[in-house]
């Protein structure tokens, strides 16, 4: 393909990757109701990973952000060769250790020993290495004592702590790494980063995918951020996550209802604050008429939702939320809805707006953008203090006398 | 040892994961033997014992009180050669149609070759069959020495009956994954195929066999069991090489169902992890 140097032990190399699942919309499970079923069963096609171009180096440690459902565990798992790409290339070369998930090839009703054994296998590793290896593995792992209890008894930390030290001793070029780590206790954690850090000196490339921006920004040189299956940004770590926080506006997310019925796409579009003269604007004085605008589309009709704008401070405290029911979001039109203060509630500092938009019944979240738009707030009112314009007025007893004192 | 997608997805069965993945191939087939033998001292003995109770009870209805058996002979040595093949062949294709489902945990979360988890639970069901027939060649060549010129043939005859094995395993256990009640299916199929399969009875034996050649041929030939039970029967008991056409259904037929098997579940593999 458009391959000028081959891969080398360590790299990864996509081009036009991209990833299509078919989604069932009726279960058939059955022989039986597939032969007598005349039509085919209803199926959507979702596009989890899009034209994604990605060049990882040797010895680097890159990063993958984005929100739940941006295609971030697909690319991990389509790295890890447990799906292979729809469309385009992707070379992997070199032994790739994967800790995508807590247990990730073990068997339950096996010991720890020889579930090390299994996962060295799967590795592609030769029993006699195992041998040889097997003390430093269990050692690593602090598992001396329950090395031979079968691992269903295990508590999540011992999986991990497991899964860890066997990834760590296959050798491998390439290291997947997912949220796994927040699970062991702090000195294990100490222990792991400590040892990814060695991995690193020696030549080994990390993938690591988070949740949590500031784990990548720490651990990470460079970073993609995924949004709808689409490589939103590529660069430095530090840039990456910084637009990940900057993000205004966010970008649809595919609500799954809890009963497993995929709710109706919406997004939020845009959301603003505007002044008493209709311009947009990010800063206030307290007490200053304003309203917010909130844009939402919606790729399919919602018949009722539930609309909340929330207000956070710089320190992530809620400061208040505003709830408007019963809102009809036409398909394919921009809807304004308008939340009007006669006067900022908000005192001195920085305030973020959160909007959220779920289903009637609240079971589904339709759509997030969290952070959507940052305030400026600046006290005009000396005599008061905190997050909240508390506002009111003073009655007082007239000095001279006349009052009803 | 690189994850090359692209040269799974080709057209053609490969075979070269053999060569990389042997060491976990055998850590499966290991693990196989150890769950069923697990918690059980007598372990081996009891996977032996049914299949000898059921000598027995054949031996007692057929020949001793049905007197059905007259122009066989050694009837106990010539159920048990039967039920070695059949016993092998029903287990393995049960418990490797299973085995993707049973072993969904390990197939979601981590990569390596599908293929290997069915070829190991057929693997380790080969234990059985070794033992019945390390018990049956020793005392069938005691009763009978001239069975010492053809027994090694035996050799290649179960290596291909392994192969139709594999092959079926392979092509039932990728649909098992689409339709979970193809276990089901077979469990009610495997009754009536075991009483139209030669174990208890040889073909030529009936009276009818003349008069309706066609329907000894189909049931020798419709059903791919039947040559390998008549041909390790041959070559153990009767001190005979099977015929040509039994010899070539029994090399063509079991190695295209293992490459077909193959096919098949190379070309599903990627779906595999979707379904489970």
């Amino acid at each position: 393909m458009s391959s000028d140097v081959a891969v080398q032990a360590g790299e990864i190399r996509a081009r036009g990757l991209g990833r299509m699942f078919k989604i069932r919309l009726t279960q058939t499970r059955s022989l039986k109701e597939t032969i007598l079923r005349r039509e085919l069963p209803k199926t959507r096609e979702l596009w989890a990973l899009e034209d994604v171009d990605l060049d990882i180096h040797r010895g680097e440690t890159f990063g993958i952000v984005g929100r739940n459902g941006s295609g971030k565990s697909t690319l991990l798992k389509l790295i890890a060769g447990i799906f292979s790409p729809s469309t385009g290339t992707l070379e992997v070369e070199g032994r790739v250790g994967s800790l995508i998930e807590i247990g990730a090839g073990f068997h339950p009703e096996f010991t720890g020993v020889e579930n090390v054994y299994l996962n060295a296998a799967i590795y592609g590793l030769k029993r006699s290495y195992v041998d040889e290896h097997l003390d430093e593995i269990i050692d690593f792992a602090e598992l001396e004592q329950f090395k031979d209890v079968p691992v269903r008894t295990y508590s999540s930390g011992m999986y991990m702590r497991l899964g860890f030290s066997v990834a760590m001793h296959i050798q491998p070029d390439i290291l997947l790494l997912d949220e796994v780590l927040a699970v062991g206790d702090e000195a294990f954690q100490q222990k792991c980063f400590g040892r990814l850090a060695d991995f690193k000196q020696a030549g080994g490339t990390i993938v690591f995918v988070s949740h949590d921006p500031r784990a990548v920004e720490r651990l990470c040189d460079r970073a993609i951020m995924l949004d709808a299956g689409h490589v939103l940004e590529e660069g430095p770590a530090t840039e990456v996550v910084s637009a990940y926080h900057r993000r205004v506006v966010s970008g649809p997310s595919e609500a799954v209802r809890r009963d497993g019925v995929a709710a109706a796409r919406c997004r939020v579009h845009e959301v603003r604050a505007i002044a008493v003269d209709g311009t947009p604007r990010d800063r206030f004085v307290e007490g200053e008429p304003m309203a917010l605008e909130v844009w939402l589309y919606a790729e399919e009709e919602v018949e009722d939702a539930s609309v909340t704008v929330g207000i956070r401070d710089a320190d992530a405290r809620p400061v208040g939320s505003q709830t408007l029911e019963g809102v009809r979001l036409p398909h394919g039109r921009l809807e304004r809805l308008r939340l009007n203060f006669p006067g900022l509630p908000m005192r001195e500092g920085r305030f973020f707006v959160d909007v959220g938009v779920t289903t009637a019944d609240r079971d589904a979240e339709l759509a997030l953008a969290e952070r959507a738009l940052e305030l400026s707030v600046f006290g005009s009112d000396a005599a008061g203090s905190g997050p909240i314009r508390l506002g009111g007025t003073w009655d007082v007893p007239h000095v001279d006398g006349t009052g009803d004192g | 040892m690189a994850v090359n997608v692209e040269a799974r997805a080709a057209r053609l069965p490969q075979l070269g994961w053999v060569a990389g993945y042997g060491e976990l191939l055998r850590t499966l087939v290991r693990r196989e033997l150890r769950m069923r033998f697990k918690g059980s001292a007598l372990g081996l003995f009891w996977s032996l014992i049914y299949p000898l109770a059921m000598v027995g009870v054949y031996t007692l209805v057929f020949s001793v009180l049905w007197r059905a058996t007259g122009n066989i002979p050694h009837y106990p040595l010539f159920v048990l050669s039967g039920l070695a093949v059949w016993g092998f062949f029903q287990a393995g294709i049960q418990l490797g149609t299973t085995s993707l489902v049973a072993n969904g945990e390990l197939i979601k979360k981590v990569w390596f070759p599908r293929e290997l988890v069915p070829a190991s639970a057929v693997l380790a069901q080969t234990v059985t069959i070794g033992v019945m027939l390390g018990i049956l060649i020793p005392i069938a060549l005691i009763v009978e020495p001239a069975n010492a010129r053809t027994v090694a043939l035996v050799i290649p005859i179960v290596a291909a009956l392994i192969c139709l094995v594999l092959g079926l395993a392979w092509l039932l256990s990728v649909a098992n994954v689409f339709f979970r009640d193809v276990e089901h299916l077979l469990a009610v199929v495997f009754l009536p195929w075991f009483f139209l399969t030669p174990v208890l009875y040889a073909l030529d034996q009936f009276s009818a066999a003349h008069s309706h050649r066609w329907l000894i041929l189909l049931m020798r030939y419709g059903n791919p069991v039947t040559p390998y039970v008549e041909s390790v029967r041959a070559v153990v008991l009767q001190h005979t090489v099977p015929g040509a056409p039994l010899l070539v259904y029994v090399f063509v037929v079991g190695p295209a169902f293992a490459l077909l098997g193959l096919w098949v579940m190379q070309r599903y593999e990627d779906r595999l992890a979707i379904e489970l």
